[in-house]
């Protein structure tokens, strides 16, 4: 009995772990893997750019921002997704009080957002001009300035 | 494909996994949301909610047409291209493409909102003899 239960144990666990690490890892998303409930979607706007159709997705009661990109002629057909849920190691539910994204807008080949960060703990909240970079097959991390 | 139903029975269902444009802001205490769909001659839809956070759901408007002119039976072409938000308005930007006629008109436009009610679509536009 104990070990049927062992060889159970030791057949699902590399597959529990080799899901989890796709989970995590920081590869782009694919659309089905993160739930966006969008009908509490508080910001979005389109640009197209060299080829692609990228969205951007702010949503109520959810602290990370959203960019999906299409093939042109495909709009119901995402290429890429990726949710943007930190900047470095630092977790916008997990390290900050509250993320906002204030304003945001398409620039040439960029998303650039104005980001205030509210610390945790003590300390002041900051408002920062940040960017991502928006490629035919790639959607960029959060880069902010100083 | 996600669909809601949203207060009032007569209310169509919107399909919000095709946002392209959204904006919320608060107007007059309560809470304003602009929707405009992906897609060709897309109408503008008006939400009022009790919440920030996109719950209690006061009034919605679906607006398609322009007084008796509907976007996508007479016009060739209808694109909102910016909206924004004012003390007691949306002012949008419209482009507008006639099924006769030369080229497009880009137009300002308002929505009216009130204590709980939203108002019809306005722009500076002539159609045939009638000024909109």
């Amino acid at each position: 009995m104990f070990t049927r239960v062992w060889k159970r144990v030791l057949l699902t666990t590399p597959w529990i772990v080799l899901y989890a690490a796709s989970t995590l890892s920081g590869s782009p998303a694919k659309a089905s893997e993160r739930h966006i409930d969008y009908s509490k979607v508080t910001k979005a706007d389109g640009a197209i750019i060299r080829e692609r159709s990228f969205r951007y997705l702010v949503v109520a009661d959810d602290p990370c921002l959203t960019i999906q990109s299409f093939r042109l002629g495909h709009p119901g057909e995402y290429h890429q997704e990726k949710s943007i849920c930190s900047l470095g190691g630092a977790g916008f539910d997990r390290d900050f009080a509250l993320v906002e994204f204030k304003t945001l807008g398409f620039h040439n080949d960029r998303l650039n957002v104005e980001v205030e960060f509210i610390p945790s703990r003590r300390g002041r909240k900051a408002v920062r001009w940040c960017s991502i970079a928006l490629q035919p097959d790639s959607i960029g991390d959060l880069v902010c300035n100083r | 494909m996600l669909v809601a139903l949203s207060a009032g029975a007569s209310a169509p269902p919107i399909d919000y996994e095709k946002v392209g444009m959204v904006g919320v802001q608060r107007v007059m205490g309560q809470w304003v949301r602009y929707i405009v769909l992906r897609g060709d001659s897309a109408c503008v839809t008006v939400q009022i909610f009790k919440a920030a956070n996109m719950e209690g759901l006061v009034r919605q408007k679906e607006i398609c047409s322009l007084g008796e002119m509907h976007f996508h039976r007479d016009f060739a072409f209808v694109d909102v291209w910016r909206v924004d938000f004012e003390p007691n308005r949306l002012s949008l930007e419209i482009e507008f493409i006639r099924l006769r006629g030369s080229g497009h008109e880009v137009r300002p436009c308002s929505i009216e909102i009130g204590n709980g009610s939203i108002g019809d679509l306005e722009c500076s536009l002539e159609y045939g003899s009638v000024y909109y």
